[in-house]
């Protein structure tokens, strides 16, 4: 989206009631929006999600294929990566537009997901085969880019919640693994330690989650951090052009393993709410 | 009556084409889907949503894309098919005056507005292309100081008497027919700022919790498609009392308030 | 492949598609409008199990050359990298460009665009799953999402394909009919007050004598795609009459 330009009043105005804890919108800084979730909408894929928050959509869609491992990893499976924003989100985005930002995403995406136990579960054979999930984001609609990085995560969750492959046998008469044709016969990943992305943006005095495109032109700069359920942090990454003072960065720390561990318990909940239907 | 495009609107002769309407061999024909509109014999069809549509006389809120000092005019946004224009001609200086511009106010524009800064003005003419021309000389436009901006579909503000309220909550709002509102507190009477300076002391907490309030309730009436007025605004937010002014973002209280606004309207009006 | 059976004859007199549709059947279709909140005008159309969602922007004014005499369409068309079971690349391929040249030029003709003088009106379509008769499907959906934006259009433009199979001309191509050898198709896009055409493309060989036999069907399909996509329109802009 373009670079909102507030004017000063605006800006003043936004500052001081966040220094207050009390947004535009009467939330506190920590406040986050409604999300919508909903899974299972494209055929093609193994795994889809659809998330949609109120001014942001996004949908990740999981392929898989058989390919050998990496040598130096034989025992992990591997997941890629692949992000676009569509023109629907902005004029802007036409074309190859958004590839700044996309790239961005994917790389930590990448280094989030480097070291996750998923891949252990996506094993066939140890050292000779080894299934490749490909994940495909799909971003239709854009309000502020702090909220991107956290509502595409929780998709891609929510899509390998989603995911069902079908189980491989070994097959002695062939001596060769055999994937299994029955349409039921498919088994389910274990998304636990999956992570989740937690943006925290600060603005005025006070940090906060969830920005508005309004607050965050008047932001300062962001912190991104890459957390799994039980609060371990995996990845982080300042975005913006402002420099942050460190104190504050540490006192945050416990909040943000808070927030991170309500969304994981958020995303469980819609999810099994979903398969139990 | 509700038509859709291609739907035949009238085959007498005798009305005139409005907005949304065209001639498809001699018969008027809808271009939009949306609600017929009849005003003596002008007939046109006003569609959901559509970009505003200026006319002289409209008052407008919008924000300066960028300054052009060699043709001595200001871009602004209004959300319409094409930028607006702000001549240098048609802005009042600081302190009021009313003299002839020289070489000096034109470098000096960047100092009267900049990119970003937000205005109210009113429709003065509209040039050939349809691109409108605003002004701010009165003293009741020009810069917007402190507040918050909200933009909703033109459709939904109706051109009304005025457009300027201080609503008895406590807020002053301007309502711009190209559907930009501007809430923010109360102007004091007698102030003659010239429309250049503003405020910056911090607003307390209380009269934020009012303006929030305020912009939650004009939201949960636009996304119901309802008419924004005084009125409206003004039954909304005695209704929205019941919530908290956080809760007041969410879908099904947003969609319930803006519900039993309307009904209370309903009886009002039949009283 | 070449071995598969598109049309079933059982002991009624009719045969069935693939899917177990009748050959005039077109597939279920649901629209929806003002999907997105920050475009001026947004739809949805799933038509089968082909998912198209719509957004235009404008008209607004240009940043560049504008035309003086009406607006400027820009009409960019894309499948995205999982709408079909082979993950595709994202690069522009022929078929895309030429598919956004169409789209451009059916809407240059249906919007009122000399009423816009200097302005541009870009129409964005993402086809998020791709099973058969992408491009009706997207005629449908840019059509509705230019309702949506109120930009002043001649007529609801609506569009279906056809085919023709072990000569029978059938309704609404599906992917696995699409794909397999031999199948005719043909798309027709349409103002269906005055039964004018936008758009006509055609793949395939048409035996000439056939031809106007796979036009009616495409012309009857529009007839129902325009059934649903009308109430759709009119249950959206119910709120208006309050």
């Amino acid at each position: 989206m373009a670079e909102l330009k507030l004017s000063e009043g605006e800006k003043c105005y936004l500052i001081n009631g966040i220094n207050d804890n009390f947004r535009i919108d009467g939330r506190s800084c920590w406040d986050r929006r409604e999300i919508e979730l909903e899974n299972n909408l494209l055929p093609s894929c193994v795994g889809s999600a659809l998330i949609r928050s109120v001014n942001c959509s996004v949908i990740a869609g999981v392929k898989m294929s058989l390919v050998s491992p990496d040598s130096g990893r034989p025992g992990k499976g591997k997941i890629e990566f692949f992000a676009d924003i569509s023109a629907n989100a902005d004029p802007l985005f036409e074309g190859r537009g958004g590839q700044e930002m996309t790239v961005e995403l994917v790389r930590f995406f990448e280094d989030s997901f480097k070291d996750c136990s998923l891949l252990d579960c996506l094993t066939v054979v140890e050292g000779k085969q080894v299934w490749c999930l490909s994940i495909d984001i799909l971003i239709l609609e854009i309000g502020a880019r702090a909220s991107l990085y956290d509502l595409c995560s929780i998709a891609v969750k929510a899509a390998l919640y989603d995911t069902r492959l079908p189980k491989v046998y070994f097959n002695p008469d062939i001596m060769d693994i055999e994937i299994s044709e029955d349409p039921f016969d498919l088994m389910q990943l274990d998304v636990s330690k999956v992570p989740i992305f937690v943006t925290v943006t600060r603005i005025g005095n006070n940090y906060t989650i969830d920005p508005t495109q309004e607050e965050e032109a008047s932001s300062i700069a962001s912190l991104l951090f890459s957390v799994d359920n039980c609060g371990t942090l995996l990845h982080s990454k300042k975005l913006g052009h402002g420099s942050l003072h460190c104190y504050p960065i540490k006192e945050l720390i416990p909040k943000i393993s808070e927030v991170a561990l309500e969304l994981h318990n958020f995303i469980d909940d819609q999810c099994k709410s979903f398969t139990s239907r | 009556m509700l038509c859709l495009p291609g739907d035949t609107v009238t085959e007498d002769a005798d009305y005139m084409r409005g907005h949304g309407t065209y001639y498809k061999s001699k018969v008027l024909t809808s271009s939009v889907a949306g609600c017929i509109d009849k005003v003596n014999k002008l007939l046109s069809v006003r569609p959901l949503r559509t970009r505003y549509n200026g006319e002289i006389g409209d008052i407008v809120v919008g924000r300066v894309i960028d300054v052009q000092t060699e043709h001595k005019r200001w871009r602004i946004d209004t959300s319409s098919r094409l930028d607006t224009i702000l001549l240098l001609s048609s802005v009042n200086l600081p302190g009021g005056e009313l003299r002839r511009k020289t070489v000096e106010d034109e470098l000096m524009m960047k100092s009267f507005f900049k990119e970003g800064d937000l205005i109210s003005a009113e429709v003065q003419s509209i040039f050939a292309d349809g691109a409108l021309s605003v002004h701010t000389r009165n003293l009741k436009y020009g810069k917007l100081g402190q507040g918050v901006l909200l933009r909703v579909s033109p459709s939904l503000v109706e051109r009304r008497k005025t457009h300027f309220h201080n609503l008895p909550c406590g807020v002053h709002l301007i309502l711009g027919n190209n559907g930009y509102i501007w809430i923010s507190l109360p102007v004091s009477e007698g102030v003659e700022s010239g429309g250049f300076a503003i405020n910056l002391d911090p607003v307390p907490l209380a009269d934020r919790e009012v303006i929030s309030r305020v912009r939650n309730c004009i939201l949960a009436l636009a996304k119901q498609k309802m008419m924004l007025h005084s009125t409206s605004i003004n039954t909304c937010y005695e209704i929205s009392q019941s919530y908290q002014v956080k809760d007041l973002i969410k879908s099904k209280i947003m969609t319930e308030i803006a519900q039993l606004t309307n009904e209370k309207m309903k009886i009002e009006e039949l009283q | 492949m070449e071995s598969r059976i598109l049309l079933e004859s059982t002991s009624v007199k009719t045969p069935f598609r693939i899917d177990g549709r009748k050959p005039h059947e077109v597939r279920s279709l649901t629209c929806r409008l003002g999907v997105f909140q920050q475009a001026d005008g947004s739809s949805y159309v799933k038509l089968g199990n082909t998912q198209v969602l719509a957004t235009v922007y404008g008209p607004h004014d240009t940043r560049g050359k504008s035309n003086p005499e009406k607006s400027i369409i820009n009409c960019k068309f894309r499948l995205s990298t999982f709408s079909k079971s082979t993950r595709r690349n994202l690069h522009r391929d022929i078929r895309s460009i030429e598919i956004s040249n169409n789209l451009t030029q059916v809407f240059d003709s249906a919007i009122l665009t000399e009423l816009y003088p200097h302005s541009q009106i870009d129409i964005y379509l993402e086809v998020v799953q791709s099973d058969g008769s992408d491009y009706a499907a997207c005629i449908n959906a840019a059509s509705l999402a230019i309702i949506d934006a109120g930009i002043p259009i001649k007529d609801v433009v609506c569009a279906c394909s056809a085919g023709f199979i072990d000569n029978q001309p059938i309704t609404d191509i599906n992917a696995v009919e699409e794909s397999s050898n031999g199948t005719p198709i043909l798309t027709i896009g349409m103002l269906p007050k005055d039964k004018q055409i936008l758009s006509m493309e055609s793949s395939g060989g048409i035996h000439l004598d056939n031809l106007n036999d796979v036009m009616d069907a495409a012309i009857e399909g529009c007839k129902s795609v325009l059934f649903i996509m009308k109430q759709t329109i009119l249950n959206h802009i119910q709120e208006l009459k309050d």
